[in-house]
């Protein structure tokens, strides 16, 4: 065991000492926030209209050129009244106009009439014309039907569905939901993130060993299982250690955006029972990983070659990601369960799902038994295969290979 | 202080190492000699228990090789790596600690091979700023850091350059005089021929010849001759009482037939040659390596 260690806090220190890992720990949720909310925000923001824009209108009707050239400048919008389609076409063309739109006569009769702008896709500035001229149409219907103010109130109340979530206790959770999903999402994608990012550094630092030609020195002093542990425990370590900062950081900034951005977060899914289900299939889920990519990183000649057998397990670690939608919007369904005790994919799935949903403790306890025991299976299927491939040489390996070991004496 | 027992092993279709048995004493320098492909680094790994024998047994003091038993062992493999971010210090300390010792006894071994091989300023440096030569003596010193009683080294000399190459002889043989036993391959016999006190010739994975180098000499008698001479000498290589000739640029290693025809041999040559110097030799490891493989060809 003194020599695990020994291998250990080698390897912990090897990963933590570089300047990449600090710029990973700290820059990292900047990266990931990059990644992740910058393209909705920016999309967001470039769904409102530009202040000062005008769009060209041909219509005879002043009233309703009146009406909307108000409404619209509320909106920091403003209407050009052109003589003729040529001209207002001509407008958009020379982008003096956002947009051309023809007011037909006969407007209270017709279903739909047409918008011209040069992208054919800024529906910001028809969305709000649109606006304008159904709120314009809508009180000339009310004013022919000669209902009062109170009844077209009355008229256009709508009816909303709120969805709200039952508990198995038969509680009722009327919280925010979508925050939920985005917390659940959020965590899927940091733990697959860790689980990649430090499967294939595993990979890697196993595999270095045979490139660097240190592998025989190591075996002189300890048994290939004990290289295995001390590698995988170091390197995963250094993970947990990254992996707590970046969740740590999370915390920290969504208690600074919560009161800003008024989320409202159940208090229901953030209860330590939660939590620790979560830490422990994150745990449990991340050294199955490891060991499987310290296996592969034993049997392979090169990076190159480690890139491409790494690949399976990638898509394997991505699946829940790829199917988020299906499992979301039917936490219970049949693909959903299967993923639950799947040990490749029910550490993230089963997060989103304690989150969202209430599998039931039974499930929870028999899909982590699962990992659990996949884990066992793995370590030491792992360390079978480590055996044979870090003294193995010129050999390009494949998967298939890789199974053979398995089962071979 | 080692022994094999019948040691076999096999990869695939090849038996790398038939039957192998032989003893190394305590304070022996033992050199396993052989060419390349012949079976000396799987015979070394399995006394390092980095691959298992197939059959056949390995005893270390007198008891089965176990896995304790590689903290009094020092290893130089032949294929030697380095990490090459790590300072000099760190690499040697972190394989120092593998083999059981406390970082205090490895500063104080450091100290000490760092400056009989005169490196001290690259204490702190890192390791892929060392030459060649340097990171081989790093290696040396990473082997043998845990103050081992026997070191094993395979193919220690290749690619050393002559100083650095008599630098390390000069290292081996301190170890021996502090009564370390040494055991080491290599298929260059002028340097096992220097320090071995007792060898193994190995071939495709057999053990030819094996005991100590005077007795091995020995035994092969008084057939050897050493010849200089001017002239066309082409003709003694066919003559009757003549078993073999190493040809040299300027002298002949001749091998007789039988010791008791060295007159003759001289009568035969005496008048188409003129003799520089005409010796009785004991043969060399070189001669007896080459007859012995040559035998098994």
């Amino acid at each position: 065991m003194k020599k695990v260690f020994i291998i250990f806090k080698h390897e912990f220190k090897e990963i933590t000492k570089g300047k990449m890992f600090l710029i990973m720990t700290f820059l990292g949720p900047l990266l990931f926030g990059a990644i992740t909310i910058l393209p909705s925000y920016l999309a967001m923001k470039s769904f409102k209209t530009e202040s000062n824009s005008s769009i060209a209108v041909l219509v005879n009707d002043t009233n309703i050129f009146n009406y909307a050239n108000e409404m619209l400048q509320t909106k920091e919008l403003s209407l050009v009244r052109v003589e003729t389609e040529d001209e207002g076409k001509d407008l958009v063309i020379k982008e003096k106009a956002k947009g051309y739109i023809s007011i037909p006569d006969n407007i209270m009769e017709k279903k739909s009439i047409n918008y011209f702008s040069s992208t054919g896709t800024d529906f910001q500035y028809s969305n709000e014309v649109e606006k304008v001229l159904r709120d314009y149409i809508y009180g000339i219907k009310i004013k022919t039907l000669g209902l009062s103010s109170k009844d077209s109130k009355w008229l256009s109340d709508s009816l909303e569905i709120k969805s709200m979530k039952l508990t198995d206790s038969g509680d009722v959770d009327d919280s925010d939901y979508e925050s939920v999903l985005f917390i659940s999402m959020a965590m899927s994608i940091l733990i697959m993130m860790t689980v990649i990012i430090y499967g294939i550094s595993t990979g890697r630092s196993v595999l270095s060993e045979k490139t660097n030609k240190t592998i025989e020195i190591l075996l002189s002093s300890v048994k290939p299982f004990q290289i295995l542990l001390g590698k995988v425990l170091g390197s995963g370590a250094a993970g947990l250690l990254q992996f707590t900062v970046w969740i740590s950081m999370a915390v920290a900034v969504l208690k600074l955006v919560i009161p800003v951005m008024k989320i409202d977060i159940p208090d229901s899914i953030l209860v330590p029972s939660n939590l620790v289900i979560i830490v422990i299939y994150f745990i449990l889920g991340f050294f199955f990983y490891l060991f499987i990519y310290a296996a592969i990183g034993a049997n392979v000649e090169n990076e190159q070659n480690l890139g491409q057998v790494q690949i399976p397990m990638q898509l394997l670690i991505m699946a829940p990601i790829m199917m988020s939608s299906a499992l979301i919007s039917n936490p219970n369904g049949i693909i959903s369960k299967v993923f639950s005790y799947l040990p490749f994919t029910s550490p993230t799935v089963m997060n989103t799902r304690v989150l969202i949903d209430s599998p039931g403790i039974l499930m929870v306890i028999v899909s982590m038994l699962i990992l659990l025991a996949s884990l066992v299976i793995v370590l030491f299927g792992s360390a079978k295969i480590f055996r044979v491939g870090i003294l193995t040489k010129g050999q390009k390996v494949n998967l298939v290979q890789l199974l053979k070991y398995l089962v071979e004496k | 202080m080692i022994e094999l027992k019948r040691v076999n092993k096999s990869y695939e279709n090849v038996e790398a190492v038939q039957n192998i048995s032989f003893k190394v004493q305590s304070g022996e320098i033992f050199g396993i000699l052989g060419p390349n492909g012949a079976g000396k680094s799987t015979t070394i790994k399995m006394i390092m228990d980095i691959i298992k024998p197939d059959n056949g047994e390995i005893f270390f003091n007198g008891a089965k090789l176990k896995e304790s038993d590689n903290e009094h062992i020092g290893y130089l493999p032949e294929e030697r790596g380095i990490y090459k971010k790590s300072t000099v210090t760190d690499f040697i300390s972190y394989f120092g600690m593998l083999k059981g010792k406390t970082m205090h006894q490895i500063e104080l071994e450091i100290e000490k091979w760092l400056a009989y091989f005169d490196i001290q300023e690259w204490r702190y440096r890192k390791t892929e700023e060392l030459s060649k030569g340097m990171s081989q003596k790093i290696q040396f010193i990473t082997a043998i850091i845990h103050d081992p009683d026997i070191i094993i080294l395979d193919e220690p000399f290749s690619g050393l350059d002559p100083i650095s190459a008599d630098k390390l002889r000069d290292a081996i043989v301190l170890l021996k005089s502090k009564g370390k036993t040494i055991i080491f391959s290599t298929h260059v016999m002028e340097q096992a021929e220097k320090i071995c006190s007792h060898i193994m010739i190995i071939n495709k994975g057999k053990s030819i010849i094996s005991g100590s180098v005077a007795d091995i000499k020995n035994s092969f008698g008084d057939r050897m001759i050493s010849l200089e001479f001017d002239g066309d000498g082409s003709f003694i290589e066919s003559l009757d009482m003549v078993d073999s000739v190493i040809k040299y640029p300027r002298y002949l290693e001749v091998e007789l037939k039988d010791g008791d025809r060295a007159d003759e041999f001289l009568k035969e040559i005496v008048n188409r040659i003129s003799i520089k110097k005409y010796e009785r030799i004991v043969p060399s490891l070189h001669k007896i390596f080459v007859s012995s493989i040559g035998e098994e060809k």
